[in-house]
């Protein structure tokens, strides 16, 4: 008799834990995330982590948080003000302004293809050790929003919208700095950048120019540009290893870069390798934003390097000033370089699209 | 009563599962050791001006990263079981310089084990693995494609006495002197190290003495062959023959 009543309890059980009934409370619907055929062909699978999943509820609310000025101190500060769209997500200035106007530290890095950054190290110099880490900063640096995350979780608690939507990704009506940064950095993963003219070249949709395929050719010969040991190749699509170098921008470094973050002297001068996708659009470059164009940033491989005890190996022929390519040679490898910009990306994300 | 049998019969079982199993699976534990001269080096040896070649020149070390491959046991019954199909070391990241492998064979019957230095001409093939392209791990196409042997990188003190860069990478030998005809010399080559052992648990420790690479039977000169080494065929020539005498394999049971 016992069995039997714990039987019927273990069926009564099963049977109320069933997925389909309608009384049972429903978990954010997972997201898709498109990986473009040359990134699932040639690259291991991105990094999404376990403890933060993709949801369609969750990258909704990360974009919206994205675009949303609230998050600033005095309310005139977003993500995508110093992160804009049309730019891949970088801007247009060296340094980025912050609240009152103020300039900030380093040149706004874009953003695209983060979930494929293995080391899942980020930031210039590499202090953020996570996406969702990368996400906590901005907020209260003083020269960024120079907020505080109470105030902001509390003014988006005060929203009509917001806690429901906190509840739908995450299941709480509770906002905090988590899940705040856990939906910017969902959102932030999405973003994906795979529709270059040379991503159709790879594909067999379209040719390259003479003038590109000798800037690829210089781009790959280490004997002119050697460009692929940090850049990558057509293996590599990212363009970047995400490592970090000293490309011998400086001799002395008002800037020590990784070495600020590891104390290790042999990392001072050392930044993370940007990518080279969407260059057309993520001027001014290095973490400084010194060079305004591209061939400023070709001369300065090309005859522009400075000795340091920290620079990498890679820049080979540092002591002759650089790798000493002719200007037809330069033309051609910033023909290929502008190959590897999507026109498209960035276009139909935002509040209202 | 049943159930206390049904019991008894299963923890039986459990341990006769358990005690077959041990009987026939071996753990190895792979370490991938580097060493200058027989002093054990490592991760916070790099970026000093510690080393010596046999030239004379004293240099630093900045970047490590080499490919193991077809790393296999070889039977007493003339079979090869794989043991892992290849393995990038990295001398900056801790977790590449150890990995744990399970084979479902008994110690007493492993000979020996071998492995490759880079990838020979059928594995080496362009753009094919996703892991090693996610760390830019590839040749230019120009060069035949495929994949680095190693990167070696540094700095020596050269004749006017400054600091120069030296990129000692390791590649499949290539004469490109004709763009249109490459012409290949194989530069992978082949290790090997008898095992005797009856125990379960064996640790293969794969040393890289990195001073031979600059030794026997070509003493190398930075100050002529410290850089662009990748398309120079006989530079690579001469690697592939240094590298003869790089690596020593130790087995000991644990």
């Amino acid at each position: 008799m016992r069995y039997r009543v714990f039987i019927l309890l273990l069926i009564g059980f099963l049977t109320a834990c069933k997925k389909d009934d309608p009384g049972m409370v429903q978990g954010p619907t997972p997201y898709a995330l498109e990986i473009p055929s040359l990134f699932s062909e040639k690259l291991i699978t991105p990094v999404l982590p376990t403890n933060n999943p993709l949801t369609e509820e969750g990258v909704a609310l990360g974009e919206k948080l994205f675009f949303d000025k609230r998050l600033s101190l005095d309310g005139n500060i977003s993500c995508a003000s110093c992160h804009l769209p049309q730019q891949a997500f970088s801007d247009r200035r060296a340094v980025s302004l912050g609240i009152r106007g103020q300039e900030g530290e380093r040149n706004a890095m874009p953003i695209f293809n983060l979930a494929w950054n293995y080391d899942d190290r980020f930031n210039w110099d590499g202090k953020a050790l996570s996406l969702e880490a990368q996400a906590f900063r901005p907020v209260t640096h003083p020269k960024e929003m120079g907020n505080t995350w109470v105030n902001v979780a509390r003014t988006l608690q005060e929203d009509t919208v917001y806690p429901n939507l906190f509840e739908q990704a995450f299941g709480t009506y509770k906002i905090d700095s988590v899940v705040i940064t856990k939906a910017l950095a969902q959102f932030e993963r999405t973003l994906i950048s795979a529709q270059a003219p040379f991503d159709q070249f790879l594909l067999g949709q379209r040719n390259l120019t003479p003038r590109q395929e000798n800037g690829l050719a210089i781009f790959m010969d280490e004997d002119r540009g050697d460009c692929f040991h940090c850049h990558g190749s057509e293996n590599n699509p990212l363009w970047t290893d995400n490592d970090f170098h000293n490309n011998g921008l400086d001799t002395d470094f008002a800037d020590l870069g990784l070495g600020a973050i590891t104390g290790d002297p042999a990392d001072n001068g050392k930044f993370r390798t940007p990518s080279l996708r969407n260059l057309t659009r993520t001027a001014p470059y290095m973490h400084d934003g010194r060079f305004q164009t591209l061939e400023e940033v070709v001369n300065h491989y090309s005859e522009g390097l400075n000795p340091s005890a920290t620079i990498d190996p890679l820049m080979k022929k540092v002591n002759q000033g650089g790798v000493q390519l002719t200007a037809q040679d330069k033309a051609d490898l910033i023909a290929f370089l502008r190959s590897l910009s999507d026109p498209n990306f960035g276009q139909g994300i935002g509040p209202g699209d | 009563m049943i159930l206390r049998n049904l019991s008894l019969f299963s923890l039986c079982l459990l341990m006769a599962c358990t005690k077959s199993e041990k009987e026939t699976t071996t753990e190895f534990e792979l370490q991938f050791t580097q060493s200058w001269n027989g002093t054990p080096i490592s991760s916070e040896s790099l970026n000093s001006f510690q080393f010596q070649n046999e030239a004379g020149e004293k240099l630093s070390i900045e970047r490590l990263r080499y490919l193991l491959s077809n790393i296999h046991l070889q039977l007493s019954n003339g079979t090869e079981i794989p043991l892992k199909a290849f393995h990038l070391v990295n001398l900056q990241k801790e977790e590449s310089l150890k990995t744990n492998l399970t084979t479902f064979v008994t110690s007493k019957d492993i000979e020996a084990v071998s492995l490759l230095f880079g990838f020979d001409n059928e594995a080496n093939q362009d753009g094919i693995y996703p892991d090693l392209n996610a760390v830019s791990w590839n040749v230019p196409k120009m060069l035949g494609g495929g994949y680095h042997f190693m990167q070696l990188d540094g700095k020596f003190e050269n004749n006017a006495g400054e600091l120069a860069p030296y990129n000692f990478h390791a590649i499949r030998a290539v004469d490109k002197s004709d763009p249109e005809n490459l012409k290949f010399e194989d530069s992978f080559f082949e290790m090997e190290q008898s095992i005797e052992s009856t125990t379960s648990r064996i640790r293969i420790t794969i040393d890289m003495d990195i001073s031979e690479w600059f030794v026997n039977p070509h003493l190398w000169y930075l100050e002529s062959d410290a850089t662009s080494l990748m398309p120079n065929f006989e530079a690579q020539k001469r690697i592939a023959a240094n590298g003869k005498s790089v690596f020593s394999i130790q087995i000991e049971s644990y």
